[in-house]
């Protein structure tokens, strides 16, 4: 059941990503939903399952776009450590962590990513217009966390007490 | 005092990190070396998702189109009036092109040169565009199971809009010619030089920053057409329009110029393109 949660939660928001999402112009950047995925595991349930759900997420991107496959999983399993890594290190639980979890995991997932595909042989994307897409993205990912979060419940179940910032 | 129950779980979470970091450089560097597995896979998602995303994008439209309408109403104003400026010259020039265009025409059938406009094509909607802020890329809503292949140019009326990228049997990818990977062999139209253009991003123009020599500058005039080259191995056939010259400037060496370059091709809006039907090898099959 919750596998069978977990794959329409994430058919739906590749489906909103493409119908919507990628196609509202930013400042001249797309919103990601997706990243959204790791974020929100991340901060339910920690860096393992924000690992992990980082990496399917990105998997299932891989395998619609035309970029380096396995860049984007690289990407958001790094995203999902990062996030969960974050939740568990802080000690005590306030109801901003997970906007700036989001905003700052949002932002790292972004920036490497490009890194990522430079060093892989990806041209052109070390300029300024990435600034403005790591802002798009990150002040999205913080709006939008909240209710990602609550999804992620749903899917996963309550989650554990040490990633009381979450509530 | 740290718990052990808290290392033993950092610890494993390290752990399933690094099998999942392992994970990707491995399909990463499969994609590399070109399995055609993960082609396969990308094929099979492609059909699977399209018929969803298809759906979702023709109910979400009015709210997209709305949306980017209200916020980019000062561009779609400006885009009015570049649009009006462009049709004024267009009118002046449209009587001497067309009877230039008859006689290059008559010309090239006498030389047994194929021209582009000659060329058999495939007519196709886009449906799409990229899924990612790293792709400059449209989806077409026809594939290989109409004569669609990978490399094949695309156009519009205007000019040249990309290739193909990605195929599949009801669908195409296009890498448009803004997208920063994308490098074409050009050709100014009034000195007849040669270079390489390449696309700097999403909106943002051509530049071409290699071939062109600085004792030319005189005789490149701003708003100057660059077409394809379609010299020897050329990935697209001679003469596609590309776009105008906008800027002319030396380059850090003083031996050569950038050239900064207009799509012709209206790559924020497009809805129809054509495939043209040719090959790297200049086969049209």
């Amino acid at each position: 059941m919750r596998v069978l949660k977990a794959g329409i939660v994430l058919l739906s928001a590749l489906v909103l990503q493409s119908a919507v999402f990628a196609q509202l112009d930013l400042f001249g950047a797309h919103a990601d939903l997706i990243i959204l995925v790791p974020i929100a595991a991340g901060i339910s349930f920690g860096p393992e399952r924000g690992s992990m759900a980082g990496f399917v997420a990105g998997i299932a991107v891989d395998l619609l776009v035309t970029t380096p496959f396995g860049l984007t999983a690289l990407a958001y399993c790094m995203v999902g450590y990062g996030v969960g890594a974050f939740q568990t290190g802080v000690l005590r639980a306030s109801s901003w962590l997970p906007v700036v979890a989001a905003l700052a995991g949002a932002a790292f997932g972004v920036g490497f990513w490009a890194l990522a595909a430079t060093v892989v042989g990806q041209e052109g994307l070390l300029n300024g217009h990435l600034l403005r897409i790591i802002g798009v993205v990150a002040v999205v990912a913080a709006v939008l966390v909240l209710p990602a979060v609550r999804l992620a419940r749903w899917v996963e179940g309550e989650p554990d007490a040490r990633f009381a910032g979450a509530r | 005092m740290i718990s052990p129950r808290r290392t033993s779980r950092t610890g494993r979470s390290r752990f399933t990190l690094l099998l999942l970091v392992l994970t990707s450089v491995t399909v990463l560097t499969l994609d590399f070396r070109g399995a055609g597995a993960v082609d396969d896979l990308r094929g099979a998602a492609s059909t699977v998702f399209s018929p969803l995303a298809d759906g979702a994008s023709t109910v979400a439209a009015p709210f997209t189109d709305a949306w980017n309408g209200a916020f980019g109403y000062d561009e779609l104003e400006q885009e009015n009036e570049r649009l009006r400026e462009r049709i004024a010259e267009m009118e002046g020039n449209e009587a001497a092109a067309v009877d230039a265009i008859r006689q290059l025409d008559e010309l090239a059938a006498l030389e047994g040169i194929t021209r582009f406009t000659a060329l058999p094509s495939v007519l196709t909607r886009v449906v799409g565009g990229s899924l990612t802020n790293f792709e400059h890329n449209i989806q077409l809503d026809r594939g290989s199971d109409d004569g669609i292949g990978i490399g094949m140019p695309v156009v519009t009326g205007a000019g040249l809009v990309g290739r193909v990228i990605a195929v599949t049997g009801s669908r195409s990818t296009v890498q448009l010619i803004t997208d920063p990977g994308f490098e074409i062999g050009i050709r100014l139209a009034r000195s007849g030089e040669v270079g390489i253009a390449h696309g700097t991003g999403e909106g943002d123009p051509l530049v071409v920053d290699s071939g062109i020599p600085v004792n030319i500058e005189g005789q490149i005039r701003e708003r100057e057409v660059i077409t394809t080259s379609g010299v020897s191995r050329s990935i697209f056939p001679p003469d596609i329009p590309v776009g105008r010259v906008t800027r002319i400037q030396a380059a850090g060496d003083q031996l050569s110029l950038v050239l900064t370059v207009d799509p012709l091709a209206d790559l924020r809006d497009l809805s129809m393109v054509r495939v043209l039907v040719w090959n790297e090898d200049g086969s049209t099959g």
